[in-house]
């Protein structure tokens, strides 16, 4: 009986509050923000993009970097925490595949969009975050 | 009848031509820039099904890299660097293939367009391409000598490839149509406005001679150039952004002290850049 009402508890909770961080897209196609559940979270340093194609999702840039500001890639640790209810807004996602995030020497660098695209983030000690779907258009010409 | 490649059918229509964009120097690193080439690629088959797997694509490669950086401190005796960023071991290869990061790719873009069971004939494929290489490198720099701060003050960066739109049969074998050279070159002298504020602004005077960008005519058939045909589709050929931590290692972009590549110098020194 007390292993019963222990799961309940544990099921009501899970029912209310999500287990791992969740992935929102902002208004900027390529932004989103990242937020920790009321136990925190451990996310690896660096997740990846991915394009829907017609067969199935493809990582198209593989070195998105949780953090705010490009000057602290150097020094980010191989784990990312986030506080219980943090929220972290990463620099956004410019489209391009090897230059997507910040300045770096390119040669294949690639423009994507337009197309279907998501954020996928490993968990340190295991699992992904996926997030959901967002459309990215053509840029204009530059 | 299998489907086949109809002759003369082969298209590459340019788009956006290459440029480059005079370096900057901003938040203490010198960028290195250029603006999109395009181009679009297209062959017909003919014949019937069987047919699945025909796939078309560009291939590209970089058969020369160019990039070196002088640094020079304050004052003379603050004394200078020269970094070799193109020669071994920073580039241990001359050629590199312009594939994905892990690259086991032969097409520059993957998956390609390929024919379906369900296409019919005559089918024709058609494949973009496009590219936008650039650059960065830190604008200051302690000199391990004299243990001051040296500052970049010239660099050179070319980037030369060849990109050849190239049809992959369903055995596997590559035919190659038709192929471009392109190429976008930076060179730049550097100077702060004020030494003591390295992230405030800078000069920068390119140097014309050294600074553009070219694309040659299509040029038909498979490559013949000697300096890289036979790279084209070999998988044991270094990926070129694979090649980039030989050059650019973590955490900073800067070849640490010790590596050959390095070179430096207690006073406002000379440097063979050809070495």
């Amino acid at each position: 009986m007390i292993v019963g009402a222990a799961l309940a508890i544990t099921l009501s909770l899970a029912a209310v509050s999500p287990a791992t961080a969740e992935i929102r897209n902002l208004a900027q196609p390529g932004a989103f923000a990242i937020e920790a559940p009321p136990a925190g979270a451990s996310l690896a340093r660096q997740g990846r993009i991915e394009q829907q194609t017609a067969a199935g999702w493809k990582p198209v840039f593989r070195e998105f970097r949780l953090v705010a500001d490009c000057d602290a890639v150097a020094t980010l640790p191989a784990c990312v925490t986030l506080a219980p209810g943090a929220v972290l807004t990463p620099v956004p996602w410019t489209g391009y595949t090897c230059e997507g995030q910040c300045p770096r020497p390119c040669k294949r660098n690639i423009y994507r969009p337009p197309g279907t695209f998501r954020l996928v983030l490993p968990l340190c000690g295991g699992g992904e975050v996926t997030g959901p779907p967002f459309h990215m258009g053509a840029r204009a010409k530059r | 009848m299998a489907a086949v490649l109809k002759p003369g059918s082969s298209r590459i229509h340019f788009g956006a031509y290459p440029k480059v964009k005079t370096p900057t120097v901003t938040h203490g690193k010198a960028r290195f820039k250029s603006s999109s080439i395009k181009a679009t690629g297209s062959v017909t088959l003919t014949g019937s099904q069987p047919a699945d797997g025909w796939a078309l694509g560009f291939i590209q490669v970089e058969w020369v890299d160019t990039n070196w950086l002088y640094y020079r401190g304050r004052q003379n005796n603050h004394g200078s660097i020269f970094f070799q960023r193109s020669r071994p071991p920073a580039r241990p290869v001359k050629v590199c293939r312009d594939v994905d990061e892990e690259a086991t790719d032969i097409f520059y873009d993957e998956p390609p367009p390929t024919v379906t069971a369900a296409d019919r004939f005559p089918k024709t494929l058609t494949v973009d391409f496009s590219d936008e290489p650039g650059d960065k490198a830190m604008a200051v720099v302690t000199n391990s000598l004299t243990g001051e701060d040296n500052f970049i003050r010239e660099a050179q960066l070319e980037f030369l490839f060849c990109t050849v739109l190239t049809v992959r049969d369903p055995d596997d074998n590559y035919h190659h149509l038709k192929s471009f050279y392109w190429n976008v070159r930076w060179q730049a002298r550097f100077l702060p406005h004020d030494f003591d504020d390295p992230n405030g602004p800078w000069y920068v005077t390119t140097i014309a001679a050294g600074q553009g960008s070219a694309r040659s005519g299509i040029i038909e058939g498979k490559p013949t150039d000697k300096r890289f045909k036979d790279a084209l589709t070999d998988k044991t050929v270094r990926g070129c952004n694979a090649l980039v931590d030989l050059y650019y290692p973590d955490p900073d972009g800067v070849l640490p002290v010790g590596n050959p590549c390095r070179r430096e110098s207690r006073v406002w020194d000379s440097f063979d850049v050809r070495r």
